[in-house]
């Protein structure tokens, strides 16, 4: 252990650490470690049928498909704005940029609501959607478009992170050397960017696997569409399936966070190989 | 017509600050002019107008007499050496190199051949597979040259490409960048801060200040002959001293264009001062002296000399002028 300077007795010292761990198991190991009571109450076996039954799978593909497209949209949507937002004053820029950060601060629940009110069978747009002949709440879009809202933050984030670390000089050299606009963005902004596009898809993917409060209020009860968080709290909350609710929950905590470490470890290994 | 490289009247202002005023430049084919200026004075800002990375508000870049202006910067074909070398850095060596022939669309066999002649050029053909992190400051300003001469520029220019360097490697990148500007005839230009520099690369050297090119020559016109007071104090040593007498002109002196000699009662001309210090340069022993006016000089005497008459700190010494400029800029100091 590196050596600490403190001037606190080590009876004041060691109180302090154990308070702590204790707050920290109470918090939260307590809490996580009872579901596996529950999920592993028959056995592995138990918790394996839990997650492969036929409503487990769709809603793990579900999730996997919202995670997926919330993703690639903020791909583009986010790094637009990224850009725009790091590269470029315009009228207005600096309210834009606080404002980024706004969905961050909505309960998603409100996002849910905001939606339904814009798309919703009464909401402003929604009748003229429905009367075109497009279903957006209470279907995929719906669902979709409040997934990029909660997450749209994280991209632009992590993008305007590395764009803002981005050397000007190597743009200026790309023109330089005969690179046009597309060129020296594909060639050179692209590759010096990459590992803020990959961290910023690991925590929209998360975040989105994740999401609940919105999910819920414009999914609407379109089973087929149900994503795994919605499909754990049926199982909790009226089927009354404490195993099945417990098993999918596990899914629900393992996977994001598998998926973060691998990321971590990839964009650590990109910025050391430079 | 030969394709000189020419500044007609460029004026740049930045938000209301101007830049650069009026400033007129000619570089032949095939020289290399260095401009030596101090930090903030607009050499960069020259340059990257000449690359057209930066748009000037007034004047003319011309290469053999033709307009730039209307040529984007991707099109000017002119290469560009930054003083942080700007090697692509999640490509290697060879590929850096390759960058500008890839994207101006060259054939595969000859992107190939032309790579290694470069490589061989700059001492870098065993670094090939390299990323630019893996090299020194001095291999990175190899490649990022080589990769700028790859696009066959019709004009080189370099920012300070040594200025992150220590000063054994920019000797020797400063002789080898010489040979090859030579060998290859390129029209380029070089900006440092660094006098040693500008003298050893440029065929002449523009000195420049406040945005203005304030004299272009070679060096001895330079220092023997400096045009404002801003050359001759820029340019060398000079002590700026007002002269005795009264008339109250303020005049410029270079330290070795003063004759030192001890005091003795039978020395009637020159002035009277103090060897306050001296400092050993090798070949030339730097020595400041007080005057009885209270002025400070700095004299420049060989190591003979200082030797022969066994100068002591503190010893009363006869100072005596022996060349002096004066400027009609000069303010008065
Ligand atoms: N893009 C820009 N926007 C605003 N001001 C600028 C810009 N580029 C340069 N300047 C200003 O113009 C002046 C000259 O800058 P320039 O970089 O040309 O100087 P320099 O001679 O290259 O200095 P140095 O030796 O420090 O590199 C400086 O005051 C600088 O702040
Ligand atoms: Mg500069």
């Amino acid at each position: 252990m590196p050596e600490t300077r403190s001037r606190l007795s080590p009876l004041l010292k060691w109180s302090i650490v154990s308070f702590g761990i204790v707050c920290f198991i109470l918090i939260i190991v307590l809490p996580v470690s009872s579901m596996f009571k529950f999920a592993l109450e028959d056995g592995p076996y138990g918790f394996w049928k839990a997650i492969t039954t036929e409503n487990a799978l769709n809603a793990l593909k579900n999730s996997l498909l919202m995670a997926s497209l919330a993703t690639g949209i903020n791909l583009v949507v986010g790094t637009t704005i990224a850009f725009s937002l790091t590269r470029y004053r315009f009228p207005g820029s600096s309210i834009f940029r606080a404002l980024i950060d706004l969905p961050i601060a909505i309960p998603a629940s409100v996002v849910g609501l905001a939606l339904m009110m814009l798309y919703g069978p009464k909401g402003l747009l929604g009748p003229f959607f429905e009367s075109n002949g497009i279903q957006i709440i209470f279907d995929l879009p719906g669902i979709v478009l409040a997934h990029v809202f909660v997450t749209f933050p994280f991209m632009v984030r992590a993008v305007s992170v590395v764009i803002e670390k981005f050397d000007h000089d190597l743009e200026d050299a790309a023109v330089t050397l005969g690179a046009n606009g597309f060129q020296t963005f594909f060639r050179v902004m692209l590759p010096s960017i990459k590992s803020g596009l990959i961290a910023g898809s690991a925590l929209t993917f998360t975040r989105s696997l994740g999401e609940f409060g919105a999910t819920l209020i414009v999914f609407g009860g379109a089973m087929h569409l149900r994503t795994g968080p919605l499909y754990m709290y049926y199982l909790s909350d009226s089927a009354f399936d404490f195993q099945g609710a417990t098993s999918v929950a596990i899914l629900l905590m393992v996977v994001p966070f598998v998926l973060l470490l691998t990321v971590n470890a990839i964009v650590s290994r990109m910025e050391v190989s430079g | 017509m030969r394709a000189d490289l020419s500044l007609d009247g460029i004026s740049k202002a930045f938000g209301g600050e101007t830049v650069l005023k009026d400033l007129d430049l000619t570089v032949e084919e095939g020289k290399m002019v260095s401009i030596l200026g101090p930090s903030g004075c607009g050499k960069s800002t020259t340059l990257r107008i000449i690359s057209g990375l930066v748009r000037q508000d007034r004047g003319a870049v011309r290469l053999g007499g033709k307009s730039l202006d209307n040529v984007p910067p991707h099109k000017r074909r002119i290469g560009f050496v930054f003083q942080s070398y700007a090697l692509f850095p999640h490509l290697d060596v060879e590929e850096n190199v390759k960058f500008g022939m890839k994207v101006g669309g060259m054939k595969k066999e000859h992107v190939k051949r032309r790579t290694d002649e470069l490589l061989e050029l700059v001492g870098m053909s065993d670094m090939r597979g390299k990323r630019p992190s893996h090299l020194s400051g001095g291999q990175k300003q190899r490649v990022a040259i080589a990769r700028a001469l790859a696009i066959d520029p019709q004009v080189l220019l370099l920012d300070e490409p040594f200025g992150a360097l220590d000063v054994k490697i920019r000797r020797r990148l400063r002789r080898d960048l010489k040979a090859l500007q030579r060998d290859l005839g390129l029209t380029s230009v070089f900006v440092t801060h660094d006098q040693d520099e500008a003298f050893e690369l440029g065929d002449t050297t523009a000195v420049m200040n406040n945005g203005r090119i304030e004299q272009i020559g070679r060096p001895r016109d330079l220092y023997e002959r400096p045009s404002t007071s801003f050359v001759a104090r820029f340019v060398g040593n000079v002590n700026a001293i007002e002269l005795p007498g009264g008339d109250r002109t303020t005049v410029m002196v270079r330290p070795e264009d003063i004759v030192m000699m001890h005091s003795s009662p039978d020395r009637k001309g020159g002035v009277k001062g103090t060897l306050i210090n001296y400092v050993y340069l090798g070949p030339i022993i730097e020595c400041n002296v007080r005057l009885t006016n209270g002025e400070s000089l700095n004299v420049i005497i060989s190591r003979e000399e200082f030797r022969m008459r066994n100068y002591r700190r503190g010893d009363e010494v006869n100072i005596i002028i022996r060349k002096f400029s004066s400027f009609s800029d000069e303010e008065g100091v």
